[in-house]
């Protein structure tokens, strides 16, 4: 529903007419932290024309044509806030913070909102268990209210990757530890990036409870596959930024983007937890992934 | 009392007391430290053990608060406690400290205060895309995933300290003994060594009360130490130094002795020499008073006859040839003649009897001592003098009657001078083994001070009576009597006198 809501704002055709003797610049927000450095030196490395920008102000020039980056939740806040004068595209942003920024924004946008979501897809995901495994296995998800429209996206997954799946939706208030314990009949536990199942205070329990159960956890991070989850496919900041132009331009040909995972992919494995798993991972599964040209 | 005395104690005794007392004391002090060292150490392994237990199950309880499945902390504690008797009781509570699983008494069992750790949940130190930086994976190497978050909950261990005390108990008794045991053979040790040192201190104590009885020829068992064979040769060079200066000093006294001896012979000769010329003098005085008395007696007294005579016939012949005035002239003049004739005569007498008692020669000494006696009674009526003599009196030569005569003439005569006395009494008697002649003269005058007089030899009687008592080798006392007075008493040897 949300990619729907982003992709009804159509980019102005008079706009893509208008500078079709020079691209449009690609114009980032970002803020002051160390990632987001790096996220700029990206872009401009790829594209060398993309300005950065830390200011709101300056970032925004109505005058000229533009494809605008927003970097993380507090960019794409700001963004948002800022209402640029052009197509939008969130980076960085994990799909339930994306949703919820975008219920936070309220009204519809004059200009496109899309977004390359920070986290792997559910695709690729299932894909990289299938290899690690092997065989099929029965996936469990948690998915809660900012997550739970993943349903279909995870039901396709699975079923394209020959995977079982069992999803348990719960409420806030319940103790995400004690309902794991709805999927103890799987064998892996595929998460998502819900702060209000994941969070700081449940990651810890619930990678221990996994652990007890003999379960693997896959991650939507690599700091998750640090954090003790199996594996990961996950998205760097290059793999993101090499998508970016793909979708301005389909942005600037008016087209409606919607927002998507990463195109672009790659795995980490925790070999420790592979061992405590006695899971053997091969060099095929360490080289799965979507390498941007 | 005195056995508590330290002053008191023998050799033996300090020996005992410095071979034992400091076993003693270190005995005592290592059980006291004993004591304290298993104490202290049980209550910091106490407080180590808890901490331990304690962290270990704040380190395992986070999943357990956070998913309520606490049976494996249950496992756990009631693992923890039957492998350790000392844990009393544990106790998890979430952060509102409410007891979410307990195992062991929730009653205190101990006075030791419980150990409480906080339960810190472990937040990622890594972004889960949960912040508003953007969400970024990179790859890269593992490192520290998770921090210390927030106090989720607590976990309290209670310990008792008597499950420990009584296994550590048997320990201090193991260790007890073998320090009594280490004590003993210290004591025994030292009982020992006391034993070796008293023995040579001992033989040394000997050697020295030998030295002191002046037996000099010492035999001693020379000891192990250093120190007391130092002490036993000191001894024995110091009986041989004694021995060596009683030698020279008895040489010295031989040598003295002889020389004073010969002193003595010389001085005895001497006095021999000095007394019979004593008596030579005595006799040549006597003798001379003799032949003066007998010329008085024999011419002077035979002319006063004469004269008297002479003078009674010119009385007569005046008388019967002129009559009247003339004749009484003559005859009143011859009359005076005659009278100072007589006078002469009892002067001449009485100077006979005073060189020469003739009683002596007539009566013997008792008679003429009892003559002397009436004399001085009727010269001194205010003194009543009185003699006794034994009846068994031998003859005395001359000499030895003459120098007691005078003797008792020489003490009457100063007994009238000084004594003021009422009653005066002379004795004349032999000595118990009759080899002694014994003079008596006794008084109930004032008396004197006879022992400064006989030492002193104040006045000339005193000494002229000691003179004439040491010519005879007799001796002279002069003391107090019974009652008051003075008692002179004078023994004269008759074998001297024979």
């Amino acid at each position: 529903m949300l990619a729907a809501l982003a992709a009804t704002a159509a980019w102005p055709p008079g706009l893509r007419a208008a500078g079709a003797a020079r691209p449009p610049a690609l114009r980032l927000l970002v803020d002051e932290s160390d990632s987001a450095r790096q996220i700029g030196a990206a872009l401009q490395n790829r594209y060398p024309s993309a300005r950065v920008d830390t200011v709101v102000q300056s970032w925004m020039r109505p005058d000229e044509p533009a494809v605008y980056l927003a970097a993380g939740p507090a960019g794409l806040q700001a963004a948002l806030e800022a209402k640029p004068p052009g197509p939008l595209i969130s980076l960085f942003v994990a799909s339930p913070a994306f949703t919820r920024a975008l219920r936070s924004a309220g009204m519809p946008l004059k200009h496109a909102v899309t977004a390359i979501h920070a986290e792997a897809s559910p695709h690729s995901q299932m894909r990289l268990i299938r290899q690690l495994y092997a065989r099929r296995v029965s996936v469990g998800v948690l998915l809660g209210a900012a997550t739970a429209d993943m349903r279909a996206q995870l039901q396709q997954a699975a079923q394209a990757a020959d995977l079982g799946l069992v999803i348990h939706v719960i409420e806030a208030a319940d103790n995400a530890v004690r309902e794991l314990a709805a999927l103890a009949s799987t064998q892996v536990l595929l998460t998502v990036p819900d702060p209000d199942i994941y969070s700081p205070q449940n990651l810890r329990p619930l990678l221990e409870s996994t652990y007890r159960r003999g379960q693997a956890a896959i991650g939507f991070s690599t700091a998750m596959v640090r954090a003790g989850t199996l594996a990961a496919a996950y998205a760097t900041i290059e793999d993101v930024i090499a998508q970016v132009g793909g979708m301005a331009d389909l942005l600037l040909d008016g087209k409606a983007v919607p927002p998507q995972h990463p195109l672009y992919w790659r795995t980490m494995v925790n070999d420790s937890v592979a061992r405590s798993l006695n899971l053997i991972v091969d060099s095929n599964t360490r080289a799965l992934g979507n390498l941007p040209a | 009392m005195t056995a508590f005395d330290p002053r008191t104690w023998g050799i033996t005794a300090r020996l005992v007391l410095v071979a034992t007392v400091p076993a003693f004391i270190m005995f005592a002090a290592v059980i006291v430290w004993l004591y304290r060292a298993a104490t202290a150490d049980i209550s910091a392994d106490l407080d180590e053990r808890a901490d331990i237990i304690a962290a270990a199950l704040a380190e395992a309880s986070p999943y357990g608060l956070a998913s309520g499945n606490t049976d494996y902390l249950e496992r756990s504690m009631r693992g923890l406690r039957r492998r350790d008797s000392s844990v009393a009781a544990i106790e998890i509570l979430d952060a509102e400290r409410r007891v979410v699983e307990r195992s062991g008494s929730a009653e205190p069992v101990s006075a030791r205060p419980p150990v409480e750790v906080e339960v810190r949940s472990e937040v990622p130190d890594v972004d889960i895309f949960d912040q508003q930086a953007p969400h970024v994976s990179q790859p890269g190497p593992a490192g520290q995933a998770f921090k210390p978050g927030p106090v989720v909950g607590f976990v309290r261990v209670s310990m008792s300290i008597e499950p420990m005390l009584i296994e550590r108990r048997q320990r201090l008794l193991s260790s007890a003994l073998i320090v009594a045991l280490s004590t003993a053979a210290s004591v025994f040790a030292g009982l020992w060594l006391a034993q070796r040192l008293r023995s040579p201190l001992r033989s040394a104590m000997g050697a020295l009360q030998s030295i002191r009885k002046g037996n000099y020829d010492l035999k001693l068992n020379l000891g192990a130490s250093t120190e007391l064979r130092e002490l036993q040769h000191a001894i024995l060079a110091m009986a041989e130094s004694l021995r060596a200066s009683r030698r020279e000093l008895e040489s010295e006294v031989e040598a003295r002795t002889q020389e004073l001896k010969a002193a003595m012979a010389q001085l005895q000769s001497a006095d021999a020499e000095r007394r019979r010329l004593i008596v030579r003098g005595n006799a040549l005085i006597e003798e001379e008073r003799q032949r003066i008395a007998r010329e008085i007696h024999d011419h002077l007294n035979a002319e006063l006859i004469v004269v008297r005579l002479q003078a009674q016939h010119i009385a007569a012949t005046a008388a019967q040839a002129l009559g009247g005035e003339a004749a009484r002239e003559i005859e009143g003049a011859a009359e005076r003649i005659n009278r100072s004739t007589s006078a002469l005569y009892a002067s001449a007498r009485t100077i006979v009897r005073q060189l020469r008692p003739e009683m002596l020669d007539m009566l013997g000494l008792p008679g003429a001592l009892r003559e002397m006696m009436r004399q001085y009674d009727e010269l001194h009526p205010d003194c009543r003098f009185s003699f006794e003599a034994d009846a068994d009196l031998p003859d005395l030569p001359g000499p030895l009657a003459i120098t007691s005569y005078r003797l008792v003439q020489e003490a009457l005569s100063n007994l009238v001078k000084h004594a003021a006395a009422t009653q005066a009494q002379v004795r004349l008697a032999l000595s118990a083994d009759g080899q002694r002649m014994v003079i008596e003269v006794a008084d109930d005058g004032r008396g004197f001070d006879a022992p400064a007089a006989m030492r002193t030899g104040t006045g000339t009687g005193i000494i002229g009576m000691r003179e004439r008592v040491a010519a005879h080798g007799g001796t002279m006392a002069i003391g107090a009597g019974s009652k008051g007075g003075t008692v002179i008493r004078f023994e004269l040897p008759l074998a001297a006198a024979a």
